[in-house]
Formats: C-alpha cells, structure tokens, sequence
C-alpha cells in the first residue's frame, strides 16, 4: 500500500500525540486531552458542511445529547442506590423521571450516546430536505432547535439541573474518576476515538459516498437528474455529523467532570464552524488540527488577555472569510495543486442557472 | 398498461404548463417512437426547454399527462424519473467539477444509485461501462483530468458520456452543441448517430447546420404547441414555418 506525504504526516502526529503523557504536564495534558475530544465534533462539520455543503450552527444539540447522555449515567452512578440525584432533590421532584431511568444501565447510556444525537440529526435532516430546505434557511433552522433545546434545559431544572448542569460524578464503569492515572486513560481513549474518526471518515468519504457529497454540493439539482436522490445522502452526512458531535460530547463530558448548557449553546456551535473554516473545511485534517490549534491558542490568549480573545476570534474569521475560503489546508494545496477547489456557487447564482 | 401506446416509449399527452398565468405549453402532444432520433426546433419562448423540464419531472403539468413505456410518470419524484431511464443534458454543461472524468462517468454508470449501494465498491461491468464512455466520447486521454480544466466542447461530450452512462431508454439533449466549433458540431453529430438505435433520443438545437447533420424527423414547436412535423427539406419550403422564423430567417434558409 502506498501513502500519500500527508497521510504519513498525520501517522505521525497521531504518534508524536500517542507518547504526550511521557513529556507534557498535568494541565497542558488535559487540555490537549479536551481539545481533541472536541475535534471529533470538527471532523463531523467538516463531513457535513465541508463535504455536503450544509452549513449547520447547532451542532452543539447533538454534542450535548451525547454529553448529556453519558452525564445521566455517571449521575445516577454517583447516587446512593434507592437515592435521587441531589439536583432533584432541591427541585422537589419526587420520583426518578421515566427517560432517566433506564441509565442507570452502562450499556444502555453508551448506546444511547451513539442512537440519540445520530437519530435526532437523522430527524432534522429528514424533516429539512425532504422539503427541499438549503443555504441559509437550513443555519437558522439549526440554530434555532440548539435554542429551543439550551432553553428547554435551562427551564426544566428537576430533570436537567437546568444552568448549573450535572455534575460531581464518581466512578465510570467502575474506574474512580478522580483516582491517579486516570488523566492518562482518558486522554488516551480520546486519541483513540479521533483516529477512529479521522480513518473512519476518511475511508468513508473515500467511496463513492464522498463523491455524491461534493457532487451534491457543488450541483444538487444535476445529481438529482442523474438518478441520485440528494435527501437521502444529505441525511446520511448530516446524520455521521451528528454521531461524531455526540461521541465528541460524551468524551468532554468525561474530560471535563460536567454538561451544561452554556457549554453546548450558539457560541460553542458557531466557534466550532470558524475553527473548521480556519483550518479549512474541505480538509480533513485541517478541521480537526483548525479546531486543536484554535482551541489552544484560545486557551493562551484567554488566560492571558481575556478581554481580547472575542476579538481574535472574530478577527480571524473575517480573514478566513476574505482572504482564504478554503482554510489553511486550502492555501497549503493550493501551492501544490494548480486547481483549486471549486467554491459552491452562492444560491443566487445557482437559482439563476438553474432557471437558464 | 394501455396497450395503444406501445409503440411510442415517450408520449406525452395534452399537456398544460403555465407559469403565474402564463401559459408556456398549451395542449401539446408528441410522441416519440422507441429507438428513433427526433429533433425538436422552434423560436426562442416556444416552450422547447419546459417541455424537455415536463419530461423530466422538474416541472409539474397542470392538464395532461407525460407517459413513458405506457407508464404515468408526470407524478413521479425526479430521481424516480431518471431511474426509469430518461437522462437529460441540460443547455450550459453540468459535469461535477469537483471530480475527474472518469469518476464523473463512473457514478452515472451505477446500478444501485441508493446511500447503501453506493458504498460498494463498483463492479467491473461498470468499470468496463466508464471505460466503453470514456472511448465513446473521444475522452480516454483526458480520463483522469478534473473535470472542471476540460474545454468547453470536452464538457459538453462528458455530460453526454454521463447521461449515456446509466444506459437510459430516453436521451434528451438540450441544446448540446451550444458554443462548439464547426469541427465539434460535425464530431458531436457523429456521436448522437452512433446513440440513436440503442437509446432513444430527443435533441433540441438552434443550429440549423447541426439539424441538417443530425438528418431526423423534426418537430417544430410555436407558442407552447407542435406546429409542424416532417423533414428539413419539407419543412424549408413551408411558408408558415418560414413565417414563425422571421426574426431570423437565414437560420433555416442557410446551407442550402
């Protein structure tokens, strides 16, 4: 088999971060441990907004309901048995609520961390292109059942400990969280899941599948004529961008010891579009490493000037915007490559030629 | 199945278009016997291109109805349409840039074009099917060239490779030798003779020394109905044909 210069890069950064726990600190370690637990979620915008054209702002919904459904677990872990979590407890709510109940079951809560964001994105997807919904309308939408559902959390603080979010988790699986050594454990499971993503992904985009997302992208209405019915792949995309927010949701969960809904809201949905963009969003790498490197340099700015890093941050995606819309894994393909990709037309040049 | 429409693998029947009130097709009929080449002609607004987005499912009727191989399909969704075997080129060329020639004719060459189906990998009858399109259209040396750095007449010649791909009963060619060279016209020409027979095919051009090459029975479209059918000599010499011409007249005079 032979390997492309990038695809040997990236072995060997997996590697190089493989062997991190032997020369990085505790913090620089966590952090590097939550920040790739976060790219997993950049790998599935790229998948879903890269790929397929769709350029969805409520990702967090998803990373939240793989958050959320492994947080369920290690709370009703942490309560003595017979015992309701002590959120519900404050609320005045009696009983273990029906949905919560069947957490308490390990299996149960892994499973449901995969099925409940894969099936939710599924239902969205469906019920959006189905009726045709592209461009614009499909961001606002998105946005607006990531609020709906940050709002519904907020509210509902008997069943969801609503602002503060769950929290003060034990054990997971038997293993003490708070035991030594398990800092090395977690981060390595991580890396683990981001190269399972990376490959899977990557091998995934490598079939035909991944031809028919650019060939929807870049013309919908010819696929269609072509005997491909573009709902069904837009589904299918949207649907692995979903799973991949919500496995990247439980594993900052269990990075993080917490879920809230400030964490999954519109501000992390829309940080995780620009760190794609960033890195370059028809690249696989380049989401996932955009996401890292912003999400490390925030940290540097952020605890150095923490007035600034909004600034930074907006800075940088009006460049990104302006000067590279492919990213940087754009800029550096473009110097190796004279054909660029081509950009989608805007949907009112495609309007147009669609009319002629 | 009615049995009278046998013969014919396209009928459409009576149909009614009209857009906010403005009628582009009024009761219009045309049937297109099965293996047959058929050009279809007509000034600018005679409803040439919303017939051809009728056949297709892009545009709904509002009377009549479109059949193909005796079956109703004016109801059916468009990748239903295109999964029965009616495959159109639309006028400005739309070959997915972002792929290769090859990749571009091997999608359209599969069989299973559902989410599932697509992730196999693709058989070697539809390899041989890409490789049979890629010498078919004169492309086999640019195969694996980004479709988006073809010339103009290369991608016009890969969206037919790729409406052939997928073997469709029905053509429909809209326009294909737009902004082609003599030379490409003349290649273009010798291409859809070698289509004709085992597809049926409907083309729509303006060219008149294009009609003259293709050599088929013509039908001429006027204000949203079939005004005439028969041959370009017959047609030549018909006043009113000459008359609905008049903007441009040289158009069906030339070259004779």
């Amino acid at each position: 088999m032979k390997l492309s210069t990038s695809t040997m890069a990236v072995i060997a950064v997996l590697i190089a971060l493989a062997f991190a726990p032997l020369y990085l600190g505790a913090y620089p370690l966590t952090l590097l441990g939550r920040v790739l637990a976060l790219s997993i979620a950049a790998v599935g915008v790229m998948v879903v907004w890269g790929r397929a054209g769709i350029l969805s702002l409520g990702q967090g919904l998803f990373f939240g309901l793989g958050g959320y459904a492994l947080a369920m677990h290690l709370k009703l872990v942490a309560t003595p048995r017979g015992e309701l979590p002590d959120f519900m407890l404050y609320n005045g709510v009696e009983a273990l609520p029906w949905f919560w109940a069947p957490f308490a079951s390990a299996p149960f809560a892994l499973a449901m961390v995969l099925i409940l964001p894969a099936a939710a994105a599924g239902l969205v997807a469906w019920l959006m292109f189905r009726r045709r919904i592209t461009g614009v309308y499909v961001s606002i939408i998105t946005q607006a059942l990531l609020l709906a559902f940050v709002t519904w959390l907020n509210g509902s603080q008997g069943l969801t400990s609503g602002t503060n979010g769950v929290t003060d988790f034990q054990t997971f699986l038997g293993v003490n969280l708070r035991g030594p050594n398990v800092a090395n454990g977690l981060y390595w499971v991580t890396l683990l899941f981001v190269a399972l993503a990376l490959c899977g992904t990557a091998l995934l985009l490598r079939t035909p599948f991944g031809a028919i997302l650019t060939a929807i992208r870049d013309n919908e209405n010819r696929t269609r004529f072509l005997g491909f019915n573009p709902a069904a792949f837009k589904i299918a995309a949207f649907m692995l961008g979903g799973l991949l927010a919500g496995v990247s949701g439980a594993l900052y969960t269990l990075h993080l010891g917490t879920i809230s809904p400030a964490m999954i809201g519109t501000a992390f949905s829309i940080e995780l579009v620009v760190w794609v963009a960033l890195g370059g969003r028809a690249s696989l790498i380049g989401a996932a490493a955009g996401l890292v490197l912003g999400q490390l340099v925030k940290d540097r700015i952020s605890s150095a000037a923490p007035d600034a890093w909004l600034y930074v941050m907006g800075s940088l995606f009006v460049l990104v915007v302006l000067v590279m819309p492919q990213g940087v894994a754009g800029l550096l393909q473009g110097r190796r490559r004279p054909a660029p990709l081509p950009t989608p037309p805007s949907p009112l040049t495609r309007e147009v030629s669609d009319a002629v | 199945m009615p049995s009278d429409t046998h013969e014919a693998l396209l009928d459409v029947r009576d149909i009614t278009v009209s857009f906010d009130g403005f009628k582009a097709i009024t009761n219009l009929s045309l049937s297109v016997p099965k293996g047959s080449l058929r050009v279809l002609i007509g000034p600018n607004g005679a409803g040439k291109s919303t017939l051809l987005d009728t056949i297709i499912g892009k545009v709904r009727p509002d009377t009549g109805e479109v059949r193909f191989d005796g079956q109703v399909i004016s109801t059916l969704p468009e990748h239903r349409i295109a999964g029965l075997g009616i495959c159109r080129k639309f006028q400005a060329p739309g070959v997915l840039e972002g792929l290769s020639v090859r990749e571009n004719l091997l999608l359209t060459a599969r069989r299973d074009k559902g989410v599932l189906g697509i992730l196999k990998s693709p058989t070697r009858a539809e390899q041989d099917r890409a490789d049979e399109l890629l010498h078919l259209t004169g492309l086999t040396g640019r195969a694996d060239v980004p479709a988006a750095l073809l010339a103009h007449g290369e991608k016009q010649w890969l969206e037919i490779g790729m409406v052939v791909a997928a073997d469709p009963q029905l053509l429909l060619l809209d326009e294909p030798t737009a902004g082609m060279t003599a030379q490409e016209t003349a290649q273009t020409a010798a291409l859809i003779h070698t289509l004709a027979g085992r597809h049926t095919v409907l083309v729509i051009d303006h060219d008149m020394h294009f009609v003259e090459l293709l050599n088929a029975p013509i039908t001429v479209l006027h204000q949203g109905q079939v005004f005439r059918e028969g041959d370009l000599h017959t047609l030549r010499a018909d006043p009113d044909v000459m008359e609905i011409y008049l903007g441009r007249p040289r158009e069906l005079v030339a070259h004779d």
